[in-house]
C-alpha cells in the first residue's frame, strides 16, 4: 500500500508538470493580451491598462481600451480558442493530422456566403476608419449571416461525406474539403466576377480577416459559442483519449465512435463556421495551435483542448499585434499575417516530427 | 460462462456471409482459441462478440445475459477487447491502463480507478514503465499494456485479437502465461485468435476451428487431432509428444489428396 501510494505521488507529479504548462500558457496569454491593449495611436503601459479596469484611468485611455481595444484582444481570444480547440478535436476524431476548419472547406465556405452576402444582399461601401481611407462591410449582419449558412453548409457536406456507406475514409475527408475548398472558392470567383467595384473591394476586404469587426453583441454570441463548445469538448476528453487508441479499441471500451465523431465534427464545424462569419478568414490557428501544444503537454485531450484553445488565443494576439505595429496606422490584415506565420510554423513541426499523429 | 449462439454476420445485405452460425461455449477460468485459415472470419467473429461489428443473428450470453443488448459502457464492463494491432500513442503507460476505466468514469477518475490501475501495473510488472509513453515500449511490453488496459475494464470476457504477433517466442510465451494465469486467478473467459497451433495447444483449454466462415469443429484438445487440422488449413501435420508437451509439426509441401492420403 505505502509503494501504491508513493508511484501514485509520482503520476502526480507527472500530471502536475502538464498542469504548469497550462497555467504558463494562461499567464503568457493573459500578459500578451494586457500588453497587445496598450498597442495604437495612444500607447499605453501595462500600469494604465490596469488603471483603466480600475476605474482610475484617464477618459481617453478608458475609451481606448474599453471600446476599440478590450472587444478586439476579446475577439482574438475567443475566435483563437474556438479555431483551435476545433482543430484539435477534428484532428482527434478524423485521425488526421491536417484536419481544421480552413482545410475542411469551412472557411471557404464561409468566405462564399460572405461574397453572396456582400454582392446579393449588402453591398460594400468606402467609409473612413480611423486609420485610413477604407472598403468596408456595409451590412455586416447579412454577411455574418451567410457566412455562417455556408460555412454550416460546407460542414454538413463534411459531414455528410463522412457518413456515406462507400465511406471516403479519414484521410479521404481532408481530400473531401480540398474539394469543397475549391468548389467554393470557384464560387467566390464567379461572383466577384459579376461584382461592381465597391462590392468587389468589400468581399476581398472581408476575406483578409478583421478582428476590428466583431463588437460586444458579437462577443456575447462568441462567448457563447466558445462555452458550449468547450463544455461538449471536455465532457468528451475520456472518449477522444480513447479514439487516438482507434475506432475498434474506443467502440470496446464503451464508446459510440460514430456517434461521437459526427457529433464532434458538428459542434467543431459550426462553431468554427460562427467564429470565421465574424472575423473572415484566418488559417492556421486550427492547424497548428493543437501541434504547438503537443510539444509540452502530450496527446492527452483532457490537457491538450485547454492546452490547444489558450495556444490559439495567443497566436490570435500576436498575430493581430504583428498586424498593428508593422506599418502603423496601418492594421494589416490578421488572415494574412497568421498565414505567413503559420506556415513557417507549420512546416517546422512538420520536419521536426512532432505531428502527434502517424 | 460465455455461450455463442448462431452468431451471423455479413459485411452488406447482398454480400456473402463472413460467419455462418456460429456456436462456441466455454467455462469461466478458461482460455478458449479460434483457430483457421486467413479469411475465415476469426477476427471478425471477435468484434461481433464485443459488438465492434454488429452480427445480423444470433446472441452472445455472458454468465446467462445477453451483451449484445446492453449499451456501450455497460457491454464494456463485461467484454473487453485487446485489438490485433493497437496504434501507438504518445500517452502514458499509466493514462494508457486507466483508459481501461472509461466504463465507470462519469466526469473524472476517481481515487479508487487509480487505485486499480496501481494494482494492474504492479501484478504486470509494469511500474517502472508507467510513466513512458506506449509508442517507447517493445512490442512485448505494450501487449502487456494493453492487457492491463483491458483488465481494467474489469470484464467477465477477455478477448485477443492475435495477442502474440510482432513478438519474439520468449516473450510469446510469456504472454500466453500470463493470459492463462489471468483467465484461472480471476476465473473469467478469455477468448484469443491464435495462428501458432503449439501456442494454442499448450495454453488454451477449448478451441473453435472455422473453416469456410462455419465451425468446422468445436471442443477440448482432441480437436487438435492431425486430421482436424489438415481439414482446417490444408497442410500436412505430425504430432509428436516432447517430454509430456504436444507438439504439432506442419509439412506445407505435401500434398494431401482429397481421400486424405498423402
Amino acid at each position: 500500500m505505502q509503494k501504491i501510494t508513493e508511484q501514485l505521488k509520482q503520476y502526480d507529479r507527472y500530471i502536475r508538470r502538464k498542469r504548469a504548462a497550462l497555467m504558463a500558457a494562461l499567464l503568457v496569454t493573459l500578459l500578451a493580451a494586457v500588453l497587445y491593449m496598450g498597442i495604437g495611436s495612444i500607447r499605453l503601459s501595462p500600469l494604465e491598462i490596469l488603471r483603466v479596469f480600475f476605474g482610475t484611468a484617464e477618459r481617453k485611455h478608458t475609451t481606448a481600451v474599453m471600446n476599440i481595444r478590450l472587444p478586439r484582444v476579446l475577439a482574438a481570444v475567443l475566435i483563437g480558442a474556438i479555431l483551435a480547440a476545433s482543430g484539435t478535436v477534428m484532428q482527434c476524431v478524423l485521425r488526421n493530422p491536417l484536419a481544421s476548419a480552413s482545410t475542411l472547406g469551412v472557411s471557404q465556405g464561409a468566405a462564399f456566403g460572405a461574397a453572396l452576402g456582400i454582392i446579393a444582399f449588402g453591398g460594400g461601401m468606402i467609409t473612413n476608419s480611423l486609420s485610413n481611407n477604407t472598403v468596408s462591410v456595409s451590412n455586416p449582419y447579412i454577411v455574418t449571416l451567410c457566412a455562417f449558412v455556408f460555412g454550416s453548409v460546407s460542414s454538413l457536406a463534411i459531414i455528410a461525406i463522412s457518413r456515406m456507406k462507400r465511406g471516403v475514409g479519414p484521410g479521404g475527408l481532408v481530400l473531401a474539403g480540398t474539394a469543397l475548398s475549391a468548389m467554393f472558392g470557384g464560387g467566390s470567383t464567379l461572383l466577384q466576377y459579376f461584382a461592381d467595384d465597391t462590392s468587389l473591394g468589400a468581399v476581398v476586404f472581408w476575406t483578409f480577416g478583421n478582428l476590428g469587426n466583431v463588437g460586444w453583441q458579437d462577443l456575447r454570441f462568441l462567448a457563447f459559442v466558445f462555452a458550449f463548445c468547450s463544455l461538449f469538448f471536455l465532457f468528451n476528453r475520456w472518449n477522444y483519449n480513447a479514439m487516438e487508441a482507434g475506432y475498434d479499441t474506443a467502440t470496446s471500451l464503451g464508446v459510440n465512435a460514430r456517434r461521437l465523431t459526427l457529433v464532434s465534427m458538428a459542434v467543431c464545424s459550426l462553431s468554427a463556421a460562427a467564429a470565421v462569419s465574424f472575423a473572415g478568414i484566418i488559417s492556421f490557428v486550427g492547424l497548428i495551435a493543437p501541434h504547438m501544444m503537443r510539444f509540452f503537454v502530450g496527446n492527452d485531450h483532457r490537457y491538450l483542448i485547454p492546452g490547444s484553445a489558450l495556444c490559439g488565443s495567443l497566436l490570435l494576439i500576436l498575430a493581430d499585434a504583428a498586424a498593428k505595429l508593422i506599418d502603423p496606422p496601418v492594421i494589416l490584415p490578421i488572415g494574412a499575417i497568421m498565414s505567413f506565420i503559420g506556415g513557417p510554423v507549420f512546416l517546422i513541426l512538420l520536419f521536426r516530427g512532432r505531428g502527434g499523429h502517424d | 460462462m460465455i455461450e455463442l449462439r448462431d452468431l451471423s454476420f455479413a459485411y452488406g445485405r447482398s454480400t456473402a456471409p463472413v460467419l455462418h452460425n456460429i456456436s462456441f461455449c466455454l467455462e469461466n477460468g478458461h482460455v478458449g482459441a479460434i483457430l483457421g485459415k486467413n479469411g475465415a472470419g476469426k477476427s471478425t467473429l471477435l468484434k461481433c462478440i464485443d459488438r465492434i461489428l454488429r452480427p445480423q443473428s444470433g446472441s452472445v450470453l455472458v454468465d446467462g445475459k445477453d451483451v449484445l443488448s446492453l449499451s456501450g459502457p455497460e457491454m464494456a464492463r463485461q467484454v473487453a477487447y485487446v485489438a490485433q494491432s493497437a496504434r501507438s500513442s504518445d500517452l502514458s503507460v499509466f493514462d494508457t491502463v486507466l483508459l481501461g476505466r472509461r466504463p465507470y468514469i462519469r466526469w473524472d477518475v476517481t481515487a479508487a480507478d487509480r487505485e486499480i490501475v496501481m494494482a494492474l501495473l504492479a501484478q504486470l510488472n509494469l511500474e517502472p514503465l508507467m510513466l513512458r509513453q506506449l509508442s517507447q515500449l517493445s512490442g512485448g511490453e505494450a501487449q502487456k499494456v494493453l492487457l492491463a488496459r483491458a483488465l481494467a475494464q474489469q470484464p467477465r470476457l477477455l478477448l485477443l485479437d492475435e495477442p502474440t504477433s510482432n513478438l519474439d517466442p520468449r516473450n510469446q510465451h510469456e504472454v500466453m502465461q500470463l493470459v492463462q494465469k489471468i483467465a484461472r486467478d480471476q476465473n473469467i473467459c478469455v477468448i484469443c485468435v491464435l495462428h501458432d497451433l503449439n501456442l494454442a495447444v499448450r495454453y488454451c483449454d477449448r478451441f473453435l476451428l472455422l473453416k469456410d466462415h462455419s465451425v468446422f469443429d468445436s471442443g477440448g484438445p482432441e480437436c487438435l487431432d492431425p486430421s482436424r487440422i489438415e481439414a482446417v488449413y490444408d497442410m500436412h501435420v505430425h504430432t509428436i509428444d516432447y517430454m509430456g508437451i504436444p507438439v504439432i509439426v506442419p509439412f506445407p509441401d505435401v500434398k494431401i489428396s482429397h481421400e486424405g492420403e498423402k
